[in-house]
């Protein structure tokens, strides 16, 4: 028996990996936020922000300069920059635990079309919420979430249902699932769109782009629960997820009790994603560049992948929400354009590498 | 004993197994022969507990009883099956790029408390990877391996779920039994590989003191290592017992459907099959 520990280059070497990029990443990801709640269409110095901050209501009131930096602070910039992080870190987790329970690194909310089953049930409630008597106000705020994590649920379990069966999982069911139902989605959702009002118009042209403008902190604060638990349960399953990349039933003979893993980790999956895009719209590319990025450089253990995705998602986020912000200033670029504009090209190069895995 | 009495399994109308009966005893290497497609990998299956799962086996009906040291399978929960017993899959290809250690660490699962690996699992680790031939793949990517390597990379796994902890490894033959089932081990190796891993295997039987069932496709292979072959053919085991006795002829024909003949490979060794 061995009593001096093993080495383990790879292994060491990921770790050490991972330790450095973690660290980098969240002091990234703390220079980015600062500079994100700093500048836009009214700028501010550290400073200035830290004042409006920390100063008492009486020192506000008396300066006109303090009274507007904490007014745009506390109003518009901090919901904003906190959705952006909660956003980026969702997608990320989502992300992470969807690429390691489909077993494939091309498994985003967005190309599997969770990110489209939120998207209409948010919208069938928004359009035919109102027919059915559903009362307006704080308690709909609540609603909407609750539609869009159905939604979501309900595409989740029917793109898995289709895509695996006996315990192997056919990529190119899932991604032509994917297809489908963002086809189907689209079609529905311009059936709502030729039955809704002006009000709820601009509400579903706002999801086919995807945008933070409507950051408030009431909308966070139904959001933030929903997020918050489907991140937690995904965290929970980091080892289970890892087994269960042999397989599903390698890992059952493990020891792992992989049905209710995969129904756990789909269900909350789809409560972060359905969350998110009940108030932000459908916003891509994030829950597939931020796992695949930290899977390139520290290698695909899930207890490390996932924090390290939430931490690059948040950043990218960040980062994207502050150039559509400013790019075109005073004007906004919907946030969902620009990942797009960023994602597509790096899903090209991410199928470009992979071809020879992929049939080529 | 790991066990199954009257085991049926039909896979929507076509019955695959019938009435079948088989024991597997610590101590021993079985040998299962038989065509291709006659239920080889459904009785692993069966004795692995995967039909008792709901999920593993859809569309497949089950009837009988299958036990392991006189508890019946279905009782016992996933953790605790994991410790007492193993199965090596035939050839399976990870999606993402794990290292050869972190796989072979995945078989200490249900070992570990909390998800983290301790200095003891990863000395484990090393000494299965040594134990199985695959100490030279050790730092490698499993997606550049190929598939001979891949296949003792996962043997290696597979030890190390089954490695004796301090209380087994010093009193062998009062530990409680375990059981190892292997599925085609030998269906990527090579020839030296093939004989190293069912030596190994057969040594782990009388160390360990565990119960061995190997899929062998080779009939010379299993004689030569096997205690025990059992024969499959039509959903049933038509023969069963040490290499010398069930390797004749009449048997082996019945068995593949293929005429063969014995050749002497002298006293110590059971007659070698050729076609006839």
């Amino acid at each position: 028996m061995n009593t001096q520990v093993a080495p383990m280059p790879l292994v060491d070497r990921r770790r050490r990996v991972a330790t450095l990029m973690l660290t980098g990443l969240a002091v990234a990801l703390f220079l980015a936020t600062l500079a994100a709640i700093c500048l836009g269409a009214y700028r501010m110095t550290p400073s200035l922000v830290w004042s409006a901050l920390s100063a008492s209501g009486d020192a506000i009131a008396s300066d006109p300069a303090l009274q507007q930096a904490h007014a745009v602070l506390l109003t518009i910039r901090l919901p904003r920059v906190l959705l952006a992080l909660l956003v980026g870190a969702g997608f990320g987790a989502a992300g992470s635990a969807l690429q390691a329970l489909f077993r494939n690194p091309l498994a985003d909310p967005g190309l599997i079309g969770i990110s489209s089953g939120a998207a209409l049930g948010a919208s069938t409630l928004i359009v035919l919420g109102p027919l059915l008597g559903a009362s307006i106000g704080m308690v709909s705020l609540y609603f909407l979430p609750i539609a869009a994590f159905a939604g979501a649920l309900v595409v989740s379990a029917l793109v898995y249902r289709l895509a695996a069966a006996r315990g192997r999982l056919a990529l190119p069911l899932l991604l032509l699932a994917g297809i489908a139902i963002n086809a189907l989605v689209g079609a529905a959702i311009g059936l709502l769109t030729y039955v809704a009002d002006d009000a709820q118009l601009r509400s579903l042209t706002f999801w086919s782009l995807g945008s933070l403008g409507g950051a408030q902190w009431p909308v966070l604060g139904a959001v933030l629960p929903f997020v918050l638990l489907g991140v937690m349960l995904i965290a929970r399953h980091s080892h289970a997820l890892n087994a269960l990349q042999l397989g599903e039933t390698e890992a059952q003979h493990l020891g792992v009790p992989t049905q209710a893993v995969k129904r756990t980790v789909l269900v909350a999956s789809a409560l972060s994603v359905g969350a998110l895009v009940s108030c932000t719209g459908v916003i891509g590319f994030i829950g597939l560049v931020a796992p695949h990025c930290v899977r390139l450089a520290c290698g695909p253990d899930q207890r490390v992948v996932m924090p390290g995705a939430m931490l690059l998602g948040a950043l990218l986020t960040v980062l994207a929400d502050l150039a559509a912000r400013t790019v075109a200033s005073p004007a906004e670029v919907p946030l969902g354009i620009l990942t797009a504009l960023l994602g597509a090209p790096f899903f090209l190069m991410l199928l470009w590498r992979s071809r020879s895995q992929l049939g080529l | 004993m790991l066990m199954t009495n009257n085991l049926c399994v039909a896979h929507g109308a076509t019955p695959i197994l019938r009435d079948l009966s088989l024991t597997i005893k610590p101590g021993t290497l079985t040998a299962l022969l038989g065509r291709n497609g006659v239920g080889k990998s459904t009785l692993l299956k069966a004795l692995a507990g995967d039909f008792q799962t709901n999920g593993s086996a859809r569309g497949a009906r089950y009837s009988g009883t299958t036990t392991l040291n006189g508890e019946p399978l279905n009782t016992i929960p996933p953790r605790r099956l994991a410790l007492l017993r193993a199965v090596l899959p035939q050839a399976s290809q990870p999606a993402f790029p794990f290292s050869v250690e972190e796989i072979v660490l995945l078989g200490r699962y249900p070992h570990l408390r909390g998800g983290v690996p301790s200095r003891h699992d990863r000395g484990i680790v090393a000494d299965a990877l040594t134990l199985a031939g695959a100490n030279g793949l050790a730092g490698r990517e499993i997606t550049t391996l190929s598939g001979g390597e891949l296949a003792r990379v996962q043997f290696a796994r597979v030890l190390a779920q089954l490695w004796p902890n301090a209380a087994n490894a010093n009193d062998s033959t009062h530990a409680t039994p375990r059981y190892l089932l292997l599925d085609e081990p030998t269906a990527a190796l090579d020839l030296a590989h093939q004989h190293r891993l069912l030596t190994t295997v057969r040594g782990l039987t009388r160390d360990w003191h565990i119960g061995a069932l190997a899929i062998v496709h080779d009939p010379n292979l299993a004689a030569r290592h096997a205690d025990t072959i059992a024969l499959l053919a039509d959903g049933a085991i038509i023969a069963q017992g040490a290499p010398r006795d069930v390797m004749r002829p009449d048997l082996i024909e019945q068995c593949y459907g293929f005429a063969v003949r014995m050749l002497d490979a002298g006293r110590d060794h059971a007659p070698v099959a050729v076609p006839a």
